[in-house]
């Protein structure tokens, strides 16, 4: 957070993701109602919500996996709407699953490996071998989550908390420019998810990456997010920087309530 | 530890040595035996490629196996077209027609993209048995002539291994290219691989017109060795037979079907000299590899190495 209010000005004025009355509704519920929403380049902005708020349905959205029934998504400056999930992939957004979602019989630097040809566009080469191919970036990638000295486990193998590391990974072995995360410590000891929030903020530095995430643990939001949009029934009702939204009384009386006071 | 690993290198040397030494040293009906086994031992594999490496079932494979015999048969007898543009035509034939029900199959996953390739599969299965006119219903098309050379049992034992040799060749390389890693992950895990940016499904139609084109290969080299074609080619018991082959000697490995086709065709032979009951045998020995080894041979084969070499450390 220590940064010139010049730097900040700056880039402010450079949206890498902006939606615009996005609407999605399941038969009578609304999922997503009429979402306005927007992330700075190189910022680390969160999504709270109580549970059903439309978060997981949201990343849905924005990754191509459902289609939005009316709105608009703009990434970098290219309207995403109605993309598939891949082509928004090839385009810069990655996702880390909530639910852990990998691929369990695979040792872990080949997943990361797999994601790197895909990112490069080399799957459909038949007969190049693939095993020295980028191996050397997937051991990087592996070693900025920590995963370096597993590298030949099976994805399945790995602790709750690791596979979460592996997500991470993954989704970073596609360079994106926007990486959503969708609960990143959700079933995470108090240890790992000290450790997780360091590693997303190293990430996100080094890598000049911007950061979406889902959250339910406050201590993890306030701690890591530089922004924060609040999500109720589908509907933006907050956002603003963590004392803005720990101030405000709408969502004080919504959702936070008892956790802050 | 690099004792076995020199050993490993000569192995495939030893292997081959081995299989050119055969037509001198075993009898005419072993090298026959042994012809038989090189096709099946390619259609085992290609149904393994979609199998253990894909993930999807393919029940009605046995059709591909059918249309490339077919092919085959058809250009050689009925349009007395040349050998060499018959044996490479028969092939293609199959796999224009694997992309037409892999477009198809592949758009279901699961249980259902079995019954779906199944249900193609005895519809192709209907055409060959009932088409009189062009394919012979089900009298077969027999007596179709081949080259002078392959009728002997010597020459025709070689041309066939080595072809079954460079296609095994060319499906082990596709295996471990970016394409075969990626088509694993897809087996693994097909949603999340589109969030790695890749399109699953292109690489499943990918995947399924490789595996009918050598599905068909095998099925063009068998007429070699049957001098005939006849419909049971295209049933779906054919590829059942393809799939307890995989299953016998392991999916999830490259060799394992190779070595399932070898064990079960040679049992097959041994236990009907000895005994009607064959299908007997069959079934307890699944049973036994279902409930104490579900990665098959060469995962038993395997296991045993691994303790071996952690007694030795």
């Amino acid at each position: 957070m220590g940064e010139s209010g010049l730097l900040r000005r700056k880039r402010r004025t450079e949206m890498i993701l902006k939606t615009s009355s996005l609407t999605k509704s399941f038969g009578g519920l609304m999922a997503t109602n009429s979402v306005d929403l927007s992330v700075e380049r190189g910022e680390i902005t969160a999504i709270i919500g109580p549970n059903g708020a439309g978060k997981t349905t949201f990343f849905n959205l924005l990754t191509g996996y459902i289609k939005p029934d009316s709105g608009e998504i703009d990434f970098d400056g290219k309207d995403i709407t109605g993309w598939k999930t891949n082509q928004i992939c090839l385009a810069g957004i990655a996702r880390a699953f909530q639910i852990v979602n990998i691929f369990p019989r695979l040792p872990i630097l080949k997943s990361i490996q797999i994601a790197i040809f895909s990112r490069d566009r080399k799957g459909l080469r038949l007969f190049s071998k693939a095993s020295d191919l980028s191996k050397d970036e997937a051991f990087e990638i592996l070693a900025s989550v920590g995963l370096e000295d597993k590298a030949e486990t099976l994805g399945g193998e790995l602790s709750q908390g690791d596979q979460k590391r592996l997500e991470i990974g993954i989704a970073l072995a596609n360079e994106p420019r926007l990486l959503l995360l969708d609960e990143p410590t959700a079933g995470m000891s108090s240890v790992e998810k000290g450790s997780t929030v360091e590693l997303v903020r190293q990430l996100a530095q080094k890598q000049n990456l911007t950061v979406l995430f889902t959250e339910h643990d406050m201590d993890v939001v306030f701690d890591l997010a530089e922004k924060i949009w609040v999500l109720h029934q589908g509907k933006i009702i907050c956002s603003g920087n963590k004392e803005e939204v720990k101030s405000s009384e709408i969502v004080q009386r919504v959702y936070l309530g008892e956790e802050i006071a | 530890m690099t004792k076995p690993e020199r050993w490993k290198a000569y192995l495939p040397m030893l292997v081959v040595a081995v299989f050119v030494a055969i037509p001198f040293i075993l009898s005419e009906a072993t090298s026959i035996l042994l012809c038989e086994v090189f096709c099946l031992c390619l259609f085992a594999v290609s149904i393994n490629f979609l199998l253990g490496y894909g993930g999807m079932i393919p029940f009605g494979h046995g059709a591909f196996y059918g249309v490339g015999a077919y092919s085959c048969a058809l250009m050689l007898k009925k349009a007395g077209l040349p050998f060499g543009f018959a044996i490479i035509t028969a092939p293609i034939i199959t796999a224009i027609l694997g992309l037409v029900i892999g477009f198809f199959c592949t758009r279901l996953a699961g249980l259902k993209f079995a019954l779906l390739s199944l249900a193609f599969g005895q519809i192709v299965w209907a055409i060959i048995y009932k088409w009189y006119s062009f394919t012979g219903g089900d009298d077969g098309i027999i007596d179709i002539p081949l080259p002078m050379f392959l009728y002997n049992t010597t020459y025709s034992y070689y041309f066939i291994f080595l072809v079954v040799g460079i296609a095994l060749f060319v499906l082990w390389r596709i295996t471990n290219s970016t394409f075969g890693w990626t088509l694993e992950s897809i087996r693994e895990n097909a949603e999340r691989v589109y969030f790695i940016g890749t399109n699953a499904r292109n690489y499943q139609i990918s995947a399924f017109v490789i595996s009918t084109f050598f599905s068909g290969l095998a099925g063009a080299l068998f007429v070699l060795v049957s001098h005939n074609a006849f419909p049971e080619y295209a049933f779906w018991t054919k590829g059942g037979e393809g799939i307890i082959m995989v299953v016998l000697g392991g999916m999830f490995s490259f060799l394992g079907p190779v070595i399932g086709s070898f064990v079960l065709l040679f049992l097959h032979t041994f236990i009907l000299s000895q005994t009607e009951y064959w299908p007997f045998f069959l079934g307890a020995m699944l049973l036994v590899i279902m409930l104490f080894a579900p990665d098959g041979i060469v995962g038993v084969i395997g296991r045993k190495w691994a303790f071996e070499k952690e007694k030795a450390n």
